[in-house]
């Protein structure tokens, strides 16, 4: 027996575990709504469900965007072209509903296909329109609201993962996975009330909904 | 686009503020306190000893109304990480101190999975957040080696930072 025939196999053999373990890993982050960008161009890889809002996207870098309906029916987003609004921007007293409207339409034959859930103010409970959300989630959300005073929560969980350390120049394909950026958002949209108890969600960017244990 | 994050490395007697981006080649653990990522190979850390501390801030700026809930953990060590241990110091500090390569601050092992609370503080408290543009208080990483590390080059580390922009 040759011994640098076994050397060879073992080594293509690390090959393409590390080949079939890379793409894996790819697949898998994508499952979860983990966005793989790149540090050294900006770009980041977003699915084709996102073409038709890519300029929304692009500004924002969200996938949901909050949408606050007043009273007297105007509607302030949280994008308005260029234009931002953030939470102090808020007129809490004068809120009908606050909703989270994603960059991307569902492929489900619903008027609102771009409202994923909607938090309606006036009675305290949410309104699911897409997504997804667990029946064991959903009959706490829906029903009745927790009385008391409401204080408004709604926030973006942000995640931002960066590979240290260096390279040797000597391992080119290594730079690849260097230059990765990993973003993954969560949208986080209820209310507590002063003397305890809440109610409110969280929304991962493939639009799975689970209420939200603070 | 919201909030805008950037890792922040300091170094130097007067803390000087060098932007590091968002990923790449951030910064390396070596035997210099410099913000230089390419310099590693001139400053190699001798195993046994420990490399200078890295003292990183995150970089808040943009429209947001606040940033808290600060996580930072590191989300795959060396691979191998024979003879390396990265410590921090879970105090994350206010206050900038030149970093030194002895033993000092950094005696904990960092955080290795998501701590499910705030553990990088804000001007001083860990519910206290950013309420405009500004920077997180200090993270100060360090490497460890003992007798056992092998020379050379090491793989990568990731470290993941995570917070609540509202």
């Amino acid at each position: 027996m040759d011994e640098i025939h076994s050397q060879i196999d073992a080594i293509i053999r690390l090959r393409h575990e590390a080949v079939y373990n890379f793409s894996m890993s790819t697949q898998k982050m994508l499952a979860l709504g983990v966005k793989i960008g790149y540090a050294s161009t900006g770009e980041i890889n977003v699915p084709e469900s996102f073409a038709p809002y890519l300029d929304k996207y692009d500004i924002s870098e969200l996938e949901f965007e909050w949408e606050v309906r007043y009273q007297d029916g105007s509607i302030l987003r949280q994008y308005e072209g260029q234009e931002q609004h953030n939470f102090e921007d808020i007129d809490q007293s004068r809120i009908k509903s606050v909703a989270f409207v994603s960059n991307f339409d569902y492929p489900i034959d619903n008027p609102e296909r771009r409202v994923i859930a909607r938090l309606n103010w006036e009675t305290g409970v949410f309104e699911f329109t897409n997504g997804f959300i667990p029946q064991e989630d959903k009959g706490g959300l829906v029903g009745s609201p927790v009385p008391g005073v409401k204080k408004l929560i709604l926030k973006t969980s942000r995640r931002h993962t960066a590979s240290a350390g260096r390279v040797s120049d000597a391992l080119p394909e290594m730079q690849v996975v260097a230059d990765e950026v990993y973003y993954f958002n969560r949208f986080i949209l209820g209310y507590e009330v002063s003397g305890g108890g809440d109610k409110i969600i969280i929304i991962d960017p493939l639009g799975n909904i689970r209420r939200y244990k603070k | 686009m919201g909030a805008t994050f950037g890792w922040i490395q300091r170094n130097g007697s007067a803390g000087t503020r060098s932007v590091l981006g968002i990923s790449g080649n951030l910064f390396n653990f070596k035997n210099k306190d410099d913000a230089t990522a390419a310099n590693y190979s001139d400053n190699p850390v001798v195993a046994g000893n420990r490399s200078f501390e890295v003292w990183l801030q995150a970089k808040f700026t943009g429209a947001f109304n606040k940033i808290d809930n600060v996580q930072f953990w590191r989300s795959t060590d060396f691979s191998p990480a024979t003879g390396l241990s990265v410590k921090w110091d879970p105090r994350t500090p206010s206050a900038f101190t030149q970093p030194v390569s002895a033993v000092s601050r950094c005696v904990s092992a960092v955080p290795s999975a998501d701590p499910g609370a705030a553990n990088v503080r804000c001007r001083g408290g860990l519910a206290s957040g950013l309420v405009a543009s500004g920077y997180s208080d200090h993270i100060v990483l360090q490497l460890a080696t003992t007798s056992a590390a092998a020379a050379g080059d090491t793989s990568l580390a990731a470290f993941t930072m995570n917070y609540d922009e509202q």
